[in-house]
């Protein structure tokens, strides 16, 4: 089964994941490739608190995410993927993870970031990472949650 | 489609539509009541009255109050057995977050009990729960 959602979310696993894209998406595993969080024990386990049960959750390191991505794929799970970065979503992209569509949901706001929605801002590094993205077969759509229609990256940027 | 009006002390009834929204996006057929302490109980009453009649399309609407035996819930309970509305009291966030995604094709007696257990199972103690964890792994 390949990924039913591909998505950048600097919170990771939140509400909006949980309560419309899981449902939506009708998703049954997710797959969190943080190098942060693979090595902090307390807080992915605090964030597993909030998954519903019959929801399995992985976290690994980016260098893990294809092989945890081919035993989900192998199970025939429905998994969401969760990468907190523009830049970490590349790694995975070159490492050769499979996701044609990918989803911005969250990127916090810092000085010199430009806004793309009211939940998302892009540092000129961001730009360069989806621009890469996009000339290797991949579209990008900003999109909170399910009910929103979303803007494609290709539109900001002109 | 059912419709919700939400009632509460000051301003709490805005501010949880809103937060719910940041989360799920805009929920449709939703109105909030902001209950202020100079308003008499007929202006109340007929603020919510307007409520339901903006929210009801003939589904029915569920009021949600913010605390049982408070006036905003009392007020509201007077609209049981007028039109299509059920009373849901004590709502906090995550029973605002979860009515959009299940109020599709369910009767409105359904509805208020999905969201009545989804509140009592949203209040927890995290550090419990981590403890346990814990201690399953221990055992293993």
């Amino acid at each position: 089964m390949p990924l039913v959602l591909a998505r950048i979310d600097c919170r990771l696993i939140h509400g909006q994941v949980v309560e419309t894209w899981v449902p939506h998406t009708c998703a049954d595993s997710l797959i969190v490739a943080n190098d942060d969080l693979a090595g902090n024990p307390f807080l992915r386990s605090v964030m597993e608190l909030a998954v519903p049960p019959g929801v399995r959750v992985r976290f690994c390191r980016l260098d893990e995410a294809n092989r945890v991505l081919a035993d989900a794929d192998g199970n025939g799970e429905r998994s969401i993927l969760l990468v907190a970065s523009a830049a970490d979503a590349v790694t995975l992209r070159k490492a050769g993870a499979a996701f044609d569509l990918l989803n911005i949901g969250n990127l916090h706001f810092s000085a010199g970031k430009v806004e793309i929605s009211p939940s998302v801002f892009f540092a000129p590094e961001d730009f360069d990472a989806l621009g890469w993205l996009r000339s290797h077969g991949v579209s990008v759509l900003v999109q909170g949650t399910p009910f929103e229609a979303g803007t494609s990256f290709d539109a900001e940027r002109e | 489609m059912i419709g919700a009006v939400v009632v509460s002390h000051g301003a709490l009834a805005t501010e949880l539509v809103r937060a719910a929204g940041i989360i799920v996006g805009k929920i449709e057929g939703v109105v909030a009541v902001d209950i202020s302490p100079e308003m008499s109980v007929e202006e109340i009453h007929d603020a919510v009255e307007g409520a339901v009649r903006t929210v009801e399309d003939g589904d029915g609407v569920l009021l949600l109050t913010d605390m049982f035996g408070g006036t905003p819930s009392n007020i509201g309970l007077s609209f049981l057995g007028s039109a299509r509305v059920e009373v849901l009291t004590g709502v906090n966030l995550p029973m605002m977050v979860k009515f959009p995604m299940v109020r599709e094709g369910m009767p409105l007696d359904e509805l208020a009990r999905q969201l009545q257990e989804c509140g009592h199972r949203s209040i927890m103690i995290p550090g419990d729960m981590l403890k346990k964890k814990a201690e399953k792994k221990q055992e293993k």
